[in-house]
């Protein structure tokens, strides 16, 4: 496994069965260690699908996952796969087990026969790195979602896994829950944990390393937010956005023929508008 | 709060309580705690004053635990005032259940996760459900809930015998937004209506709703934390933080004022955001662009105007 990304998908292939599609169509893509990848596309394009392999939840048809070079078609790897790729879902109420936040964090971990100093220690972290000690003896119901999805992602970094998929994680959360889990990914990144993101919101795409754009269970495009953004055409035919800022750029160059629109944040369309301005 | 702003609120919720004449739902000083005489307990509610006219979008915004989701089961009598008052059409919502069938009828509420509410195998019955318990005759039925699934575009013929498990996120919250429809309530309460949507089903539920109200003359109330959506929606919004109204107006003019969202952290439409940052750095361009088109020709007419 020298040299092999942290999770490869070859070829995957999947149906839920009956006559209809393929869910994927041969889907091919690398995670590196400690890289942010997002996956975008219109609803029914293969999205979640494609996350429930990567720690396999679902196993390819045909093709393969590998995970630190574990075939998830193996049981012999799924506990080991699971400890590695941690899953963090769109319902934070359908993943969690305990009546108490501290137990539900350590849950995974006591599963997998963590002694008890250890266990405490790596519940405390875990529950700090997502600012959500102080609420430790809570039952998780009187959380609010945002809250929830914090314990949800510390549930699974007490499993000290290599990378966390977020599959739509945000999008039952409010503006301010969207930041607290933006900061956290920024911060999982900092310590060399690889993030998968799925996502409807184009801003939050923005921020990942690298962007794989699916349609009908297939790759369509993916590279870096900038080049995926550019082409403004391709995504609307897919039914996606742009990120706002993106999108206005575009909409001040019917104007101003040379405005760029590389932009993906409110400050840069603000100092690209007031450097033109003062020139 | 601050002590003068909370006053500033009380003044404009008297003032509002004054003016209220015609409105279809009054909630008037409402109060609620939860878990009340527990370790837990939590003021949900403080003082809620709020309005709905019949025909209009109203916009209510806040963050998580702003209260917002309690207000919402006040309006069609899933809670009970214990202090302050909710009137819908007449009917005072209180602790007899005097009234409150036609509450439940008149105001229909769509909540946020539609796999709460969707429970029957066949789309068709799902849709059914509400408005078979009111014991309508068959032909009735069949027409109210074809109108229903047509009105959030899920073909009656292609969809009536789908199971409900086969279909994708989008379609799900349709049908759950049709099972809602099928009772023909006045006013459709919808909880973050378009969160977890891909942009173009977004769009397309946005348009049904006004379709629904243009056509049908259902009056909206819009609970959600995208302030584009209530931007491109709502006629008036009420701002919510910690229990309290803290702002209300049409949402060009709340949007604007430096004092109705930063305070609480909450952001106003990117477009907005834009423009408000390009006046502090002396750029003309208009405060209250409350779209991408409105900030567009602003920022290009400012460009033009600086060579």
């Amino acid at each position: 496994m020298t040299g092999e990304p942290l999770i490869v998908c070859d070829g995957v292939e999947y149906g839920y069965g009956g006559a209809g599609d393929l869910a994927l169509g041969g889907v091919s893509l690398r995670v590196s260690a400690g890289e942010h990848v997002a996956i975008i596309g219109p609803n029914g394009s293969g999205k979640s699908t494609l996350a429930r392999h990567l720690n396999g939840l679902l196993r390819p048809s045909a093709g393969a996952v590998r995970v630190r070079g574990m075939d998830t078609r193996d049981p012999a790897h799924t506990r080991s796969i699971r400890q590695t790729v941690g899953m963090v879902f769109q319902h934070p109420d359908s993943q969690m087990v305990a009546t108490v936040v501290e137990e539900d964090v350590a849950f995974g971990p006591e599963n997998l026969g963590v002694p008890r100093p250890e266990l405490h220690a790596r519940v405390r972290e875990a529950l700090e790195f997502v600012e959500m000690w102080d609420y430790r003896d809570r039952p998780p119901h009187l959380l609010s979602a945002g809250q929830k999805q914090r314990v949800a992602i510390a549930a699974v970094l007490a499993m000290r896994p290599a990378c966390i998929v977020l599959d739509e994680a945000t999008s039952l959360l409010d503006p301010r829950g969207r930041a607290d889990l933006g900061r956290l990914v920024a911060g999982l990144r900092r310590q060399g944990t690889a993030v998968v993101s799925i996502t409807h919101l184009m801003d939050e795409a923005a921020a990942a390393d690298r962007i794989v754009v699916l349609a009908r269970g297939t790759v369509v495009a993916s590279g870096p937010p900038r080049a995926v953004f550019a082409d403004a055409g391709r995504l609307a035919t897919l039914g996606l956005d742009l990120p706002p800022a993106t999108a206005l750029a575009f909409r001040i160059r019917r104007e101003i023929p040379d405005f760029p629109v590389d932009l993906m944040s409110v400050d840069e369309i603000v100092d690209a508008v007031a450097g033109r301005a003062a020139s | 709060m601050t002590a003068s702003r909370a006053a500033a609120s009380a003044a404009g919720a008297r003032a509002e309580i004054g003016r209220a004449d015609g409105a279809l739902i009054h909630v008037e000083d409402l109060w609620h705690t939860y878990m009340a005489g527990t370790p837990f307990a939590e003021a949900a509610l403080r003082g809620v004053t709020m309005h709905v006219y019949p025909g209009e979008v109203v916009g209510v915004i806040g963050h998580t635990g702003s209260g917002k989701s309690t207000l919402i089961q006040y309006l069609n009598g899933l809670l009970r005032p214990a202090r302050g008052r909710v009137v819908v059409a007449g009917h005072e919502v209180g602790r007899s259940n005097a009234g409150i069938e036609a509450v439940r009828r008149l105001v229909g509420v769509a909540f946020q996760d539609p796999e709460d509410q969707v429970f029957e195998p066949l789309v068709g019955d799902d849709v059914a459900y509400g408005p078979r318990q009111l014991g309508l005759a068959a032909e009735e039925l069949r027409a109210r809930v074809r109108w229903a699934m047509e009105a959030v575009g899920l073909p009656f013929d292609a969809f009536k015998d789908r199971y409900t498990y086969t279909l994708s996120g989008g379609e799900l919250r349709k049908t759950a937004l049709a099972g809602v429809l099928a009772m023909r309530p006045q006013v459709l309460v919808l909880d973050e209506p378009t969160s977890g949507l891909d942009p173009a089903t977004r769009l397309d539920v946005r348009e049904r709703l006004l379709a629904l109200r243009r056509r049908d003359g259902l009056t909206l109330v819009l609970v959600s934390h995208d302030m584009d959506e209530i931007a491109g929606l709502a006629d008036r919004v009420y701002v919510l933080h910690a229990g309290a109204v803290v702002a209300s107006g049409p949402p060009r003019e709340v949007f604007a004022r430096p004092d109705a969202l930063a305070p609480y952290g909450l952001l106003p439409p990117f477009p907005t955001q834009v423009c408000v940052r390009l006046r502090a750095r002396g750029i003309p361009v208009r405060g209250d662009a409350l779209t991408i088109e409105e900030a567009g020709a602003a920022i290009a007419a400012a460009l033009r105007e600086a060579r």
